[in-house]
């Protein structure tokens, strides 16, 4: 079991973590 | 999108994902979880992409974000460590005390190569690449992850 600590910030990707852009990509790729 | 070329995506996919751009959608719980998120941690993202398009995809959010580095503003694409790095030093924290929730595996050996603790938020239920260090967790939705960053 990992230990969990605590963070003062969060960081995303924002492009796969936070938003779909992986749908976009397959439409675009069309 | 000179990425993209180089990914060998058809010639015609970048300029059809620009005239979509503003279709992107968060994932379904992210508004939500990054609301509550708010709460307790500072928020913020890195991508790579333009500053235009990264602000268009934040937008997409409704969430307010105190730090946004796009690659264009960085110089350089992850996993290169200048886009992590120059997050970091908006922030005002060492890479320790911030965690990075990474979307493709690429970002997980990028972020922890610069000391951030990673989750990998793996959406589409990929395989994690030979190789490549572990993260602190893998989730499959942002819902799961105050159960990683929320003590």
């Amino acid at each position: 079991m990992v230990s969990r600590v605590p963070y003062d910030a969060i960081l995303f990707d924002l492009l796969t973590a936070v938003v779909d852009s992986w749908t976009l990509w397959n439409r675009a790729d069309r | 999108m000179e990425a993209a070329a180089l990914e060998g995506v058809p010639p015609s996919a970048p300029a059809a994902l620009l005239r979509m751009w503003d279709d992107i959608a968060p994932w379904p719980e992210a508004p939500t979880a990054s609301k509550r998120l708010s709460q307790d941690f500072t928020l913020g993202v890195v991508t790579n992409c333009s500053n235009d398009l990264a602000a268009r995809a934040v937008a997409s959010l409704g969430v307010p974000l105190s730090v946004s580095v796009a690659a264009e503003r960085a110089g350089a694409y992850k996993p290169d460590p200048r886009p992590y790095q120059l997050a970091l030093r908006e922030l005002g924290l060492p890479a320790h005390r911030v965690l990075f929730v990474a979307g493709s595996p690429s970002d997980i050996p990028g972020a922890m190569g610069v000391g951030m603790p990673v989750v990998w938020h793996n959406r589409l239920q990929l395989q994690l690449p030979g190789g490549s260090p572990v993260p602190l967790a893998e989730i499959h939705s942002l819902a799961e992850l105050p159960r990683w960053a929320v003590t």
